[in-house]
């Protein structure tokens, strides 16, 4: 299970900053959602919220009936920078959460994972040998190590040039419908959202509310080449660019 | 090829201009001696040189060790710990600040002749570089990896040897390289204040006599020991930090 209760939550940061005020969110097991928003609009402060890293000022979120005053183990998260160990190879990156975990026997796991996001024949290289999106699978692969409920994406794929977002973008499609795992995933990409969500979270300028739930009935999988959805994507993307702006 | 043959002449040329300038110049042996001087000087007493060398090396290895350690313990304490920090910052700053070369009548006072005076003094200046590079580097680390080690729940221990130490290792290894020439120094200064042996008891002996070419070849064998002991710090770093 991994459902992600968010209610009535606010933050406000010292200054005084308000960030985020009345969010209610309820995010179903197995849920794909993307958190969208404009710059500073907190989006990345929701999802360290959900991740136990930062307190809330107001508020409560749960995950599976239980409150998240701290992070949790079965909460990974990938983000913007790979920020991968430079002095590890690529397997010895992705085996960081076992050993801080005390995971055994997590070897097959990680070659496995590897495996399944074209890394194997990478995985005794350094992270410094390896392009930017190869970077960016090998934090996803220490981050799906442990076996999470939840996975918290902030922006990662932001860093990326456009054709290796794409690239990555049908991938994690992939990953989430073989793994089924709840992915929050935080992106100022409209067409990222409309890619990869069941349900886009549009949230306002600061301080951050919810101006809309847009659930996204797309067939999967979906890309931005010739296909039969293409003016659903395209709908779409333009309904959400009239809320963002 | 270029990574050994770019310094060695760089080197020849600065000797060769050197040499040049002694004879363009007509200076006299007296004041600034040529290279051959030097090294003729040298061939008279080769023994008694490389000698007193290893006294000053001696003395500089185990004062930059004992640094080193100190340094590096001191480091991690400091960044263990906030209220540490803020707490004893200003005190290390105002130590710092104070001229070690002043401080070098105070230890012959308190130590006499011997080692240990100059042992202390190349522990006193090659130190707080150790300790600033270690710091500086302990807090490195991105935020983003920061913060994955947190939400992996992993405890101080674990962030401390799996990532914000070996991440402040390239920078530790700059703070060692500030400070191998500082060691030097530290022994030199001790030797000169205190003279018994050791390099800088050489050239104040030297002086004392009018003897420059002879000061000249010990600060030579100075300057080689220091450029011996950065290659040496630097090779240990390309073993220890191959990533960086």
């Amino acid at each position: 299970m991994g459902v992600i209760t968010v209610s009535s939550l606010a933050k406000t940061f010292p200054g005084p900053v308000e960030a985020l005020t009345d969010i209610d969110l309820q995010i179903e097991d197995g849920e794909f959602v993307t958190l969208i928003g404009r710059s500073g609009c907190g989006k990345s402060t929701l999802l360290n919220l959900i991740a136990g890293l930062l307190p809330p000022t107001r508020g409560t979120i749960t995950l599976d009936g239980v409150v998240v005053s701290e992070p949790r183990r079965d909460v990974a998260m990938v983000f913007q920078q790979p920020a991968l160990l430079p002095w590890r190879s690529v397997e010895a990156n992705v085996l960081l959460p076992a050993e801080i975990m005390g995971l055994r026997g997590a070897g097959p796991r990680a070659l496995e994972l590897l495996e399944m996001t074209g890394l194997t024949a990478f995985r005794k290289k350094r992270p410094h040998e390896l392009s930017g999106g190869m970077q960016q699978r090998v934090a996803l692969c220490r981050a799906l190590l442990p076996r999470p409920k939840v996975l918290l994406m902030d922006e990662p794929f932001s860093a990326l040039d456009a054709l290796t977002r794409e690239e990555l973008a049908v991938e994690l499609q992939r990953i989430h419908l073989d793994l089924g795992t709840t992915i929050v995933f935080v992106t100022h990409s409209i067409q990222e959202a409309v890619l990869l969500a069941d349900r886009v979270v549009v949230l306002t300028d600061r301080p951050g509310r919810i101006r809309s739930l847009v659930p996204i009935d797309i067939p999967r999988p979906r890309s931005f080449g010739h296909n039969a959805h293409l003016d659903e994507v395209a709908a779409t993307a333009a309904r959400l660019h009239d809320l963002l702006h | 090829m270029s990574r050994v043959a770019l310094p060695a002449l760089g080197a020849a040329l600065t000797v060769a201009l050197w040499w040049l300038l002694t004879v363009a110049f007509h200076i006299d042996p007296f004041y600034v001696p040529s290279p051959a001087d030097v090294v003729q000087t040298f061939w008279r007493t080769p023994g008694f040189l490389l000698a007193e060398t290893w006294v000053t090396l001696q003395r500089v290895l185990i004062g930059f060790a004992l640094a080193v350690t100190g340094g590096l313990v001191v480091a991690v304490v400091l960044a263990a710990s906030r209220t540490v920090e803020r707490m004893t910052m200003p005190v290390l700053a105002a130590v710092n600040a104070v001229p070690k070369v002043a401080l070098a009548p105070l230890l012959l006072v308190w130590m006499g002749f011997g080692d240990s005076p100059k042992i202390v003094l190349v522990v006193l200046v090659s130190f707080f570089p150790v300790v600033v590079a270690t710091m500086a580097g302990l807090t490195s680390a991105p935020a983003d990896l920061r913060k994955l080690v947190r939400s992996m729940k992993a405890t101080w221990w674990q962030t401390f040897v799996k990532v914000r130490l070996p991440w402040a290792l390239p920078q530790i290894f700059v703070g060692l390289k500030v400070a191998t020439p500082l060691a030097i120094i530290g022994a030199v200064i001790g030797e000169v204040v205190s003279p018994d042996r050791g390099l800088g008891s050489v050239i104040t002996g030297s002086s004392a006599s009018s003897d420059t070419p002879l000061a000249f070849a010990a600060l030579v064998l100075l300057a080689l020991a220091g450029v011996a002991l950065f290659y040496l710090v630097a090779a240990v770093e390309r073993l220890v930090v191959p990533w960086a």
